[in-house]
């Protein structure tokens, strides 16, 4: 029986001589994890697009606000006579 | 009659300033490609394949990476017997040579020193040396050409060569990521950059059906692919990835982007050693352009480069620089021939511009969450402080207004009296950035230089910098100076974060 030689950094950082390849259904379960990762991007792209949509929304929801009271502020003043051209 | 010309000269110049949004367009329609890789993908084709791999590693004074890089080669999750790596030395002028004897010396039979008395000619030729040797015999069934400071994760091989098991694909490549730790800023940047330039680009890319570029430093070949490439590296150009890339496609095998097989490299940490990288690359692809003029918008059997999608992908980056310059010389023309019309306009291009930086920057840190938490901030600043502040002012104008009415107020300055040279200075941005990028690079090595280049970089964005650097190839083949290999310093900074 000899003794384990003591083990140097490069001796610790080498690789097992034996590499066993995976069984067929963990490779499939790998290819399986990288769809659903690609999956999982659609669903990513899908939120971002819902992001821009909501801000777009928002933008012209406030330009048209802004634009129909500025009308009924005019309209009102024109009308009735006793509206203001301002808001306040 | 006179009223019909001007206003048909404003048309021109209205479409020329809207064409600084279709590199904008055309990048978010990539990134919306992305989203059908879920559908479009190679993944079906695959199965465990574990072909004999020969390494192919140039190296020019790289002993600083390349005992590191070995170490983390031969610990990859692949059959021992089924790789070998072939360290071409070329002419190393300092410790590489002993680093490699020492490696050949601790892993023999899987580790071959070979040295070039003669080098500096360049990547190709050093590679080419290297072929000249694995293709003497048969053994090799597939090459893979790395850089040496490369860090290939344990897994990465291995979900790249199970793509071979397709006769089909010639060629894969990696999604190679920034390693450096901790990094400054700028490495942050190339870590955003690649996620957009790769993660997503290659994705898109992928289902397409062309890719562009195989990673110069993790490119997978078939041996059958090599040996219809004439068993040769492209030596007459500084893009020869590219070239080999096309030549494979052009050849009716398809190329795979494999985003899962990652590995990380060492990236420039300034902008000196930025600039001389990016204008290599921008100059082999003005190179590849030139050399496949044949090919663009001509739709052909047998490979999808001639597509007119990938033709507009290539293009928009490839003339990024004059969309800018034309977007804003006709905005600036458009504002001195009719006010009104030129600020419609210039509101316009914003939202679109608006629009691409939302999707964009939202998806690409979602697409690699790990980059997103390291360089989340240069991911938004991408485009620049000046060019967010305009996208935020076109979202929220009243919001800005305001805001930029306190500035003035505080600094004492009357907003009216400069709003004629504010509007000005804003249509000038998109192509007067790229002056002040080049001032940042001019910068940098005096005294201060860093600090000033760095509020230089973030001000004007690293989008309109890269922009800047492909400019600068324009002019260099232009003036037909020549091709060196200015090669990137590696100190050793990668690690693989856990």
């Amino acid at each position: 029986v000899t003794a384990e030689p003591p083990r140097t950094p490069a001796a610790a950082s080498a690789p097992p001589a034996v590499f066993t390849p995976q069984p067929p259904e963990v490779f499939r379960r790998e290819v399986g994890q990288a769809v659903r990762y690609e999956r999982g991007l659609v669903v990513k792209a899908v939120a971002m697009l819902v992001v821009v949509a909501v801000i777009v929304i928002l933008r012209t929801l406030y330009f048209a606000l802004r634009k129909n009271r500025g009308y009924r502020w005019r309209c009102g003043k024109a009308g009735s006579g006793g509206g203001s051209s301002s808001p306040r | 009659m006179g009223h019909d010309l001007i206003q048909g000269g404003d048309w021109l110049l209205i479409a020329l300033v809207m064409a600084g949004a279709v590199p904008g367009m055309a990048a978010t329609w990539q990134f919306l490609l992305v989203a059908a890789h879920f559908w479009r993908n190679h993944y079906p084709a695959c199965e465990p394949t574990f072909p004999r791999t020969a390494i192919l590693i140039p190296a020019w004074n790289e002993a600083a990476v390349i005992g590191a890089s070995i170490d983390r080669l031969m610990a990859l999750e692949y059959p021992r017997d089924r790789l070998r790596i072939f360290l071409v030395d070329d002419a190393s002028t300092d410790q590489t040579p002993a680093v490699a004897k020492a490696k050949e010396t601790q892993y023999p039979g899987n580790v071959v020193h070979l040295r070039r008395d003669q080098g500096g000619q360049g990547k190709a030729h050093t590679l080419n040396h290297g072929l000249d040797v694995i293709l003497r015999d048969d053994w090799m069934e597939a090459l893979l050409i790395t850089d040496a400071d490369v860090i290939f994760e344990p897994d990465s091989l291995r979900k790249m060569t199970r793509h071979l098991a397709d006769p089909q694909v010639g060629a894969v490549t990696a999604y190679i990521k920034e390693g450096s730790r901790p990094g400054n800023y700028l490495t942050r940047f190339i870590g955003y950059e690649y996620v957009t330039a790769q993660a997503a680009a290659r994705r898109g890319q992928n289902v397409l059906g062309a890719i562009a570029c195989l990673a110069g430093g993790a490119q997978l070949h078939s041996r059958a692919n090599l040996v219809e490439l004439g068993g040769r590296i492209d030596t007459s150009s500084l893009a020869e990835d590219t070239f080999t890339t096309f030549e494979t496609q052009l050849r009716g095998r398809r190329v795979v982007f494999e985003p899962h097989a990652r590995c990380w490299a060492e990236e420039p940490d300034s902008i000196g050693g930025l600039w001389k990288q990016r204008l290599r690359w921008a100059r082999g692809n003005v190179q590849v352009t030139l050399r496949y003029r044949k090919l663009w918008f001509r739709p052909q059997r047998g490979h999808r480069l001639g597509s007119v999608t990938f033709g507009v992908f290539w293009f928009c980056l490839f003339l990024q620089p004059l969309f800018m310059i034309t977007s804003s010389a006709s905005l600036l023309g458009l504002y001195f021939a009719d006010t009104a019309d030129a600020w419609m306009t210039f509101r316009l291009l914003w939202i679109a511009n608006a629009v691409g930086y939302v999707f964009i920057t939202g998806f690409a840190l979602l697409i690699d969450v790990p980059t997103a938490r390291h360089a989340w901030r240069q991911g938004l600043m991408f485009p620049g402080v000046v060019n967010v502040a305009v996208i935020g002012y076109t979202c929220f104008p009243r919001l800005f207004r305001d805001i930029l009415r306190r500035l003035f107020a505080v600094a004492h300055l009357s907003l009216q009296a400069h709003k004629g040279w504010i509007i000005i200075f804003i249509y000038a941005w998109l192509s007067a950035a790229m002056a002040v990028a080049y001032l940042a690079k001019a910068a940098e090595p005096h005294r201060f230089g860093r600090f000033i280049s760095t509020v230089l970089v973030y001000l004007v964005g690293y989008g309109p910098l890269l922009c800047a650097c492909t400019f600068a190839s324009y002019v260099k083949e232009l003036r037909g100076a020549e091709m060196k290999w200015d090669k990137t310093e590696k100190t050793g900074k990668v690690t693989i974060p856990t």
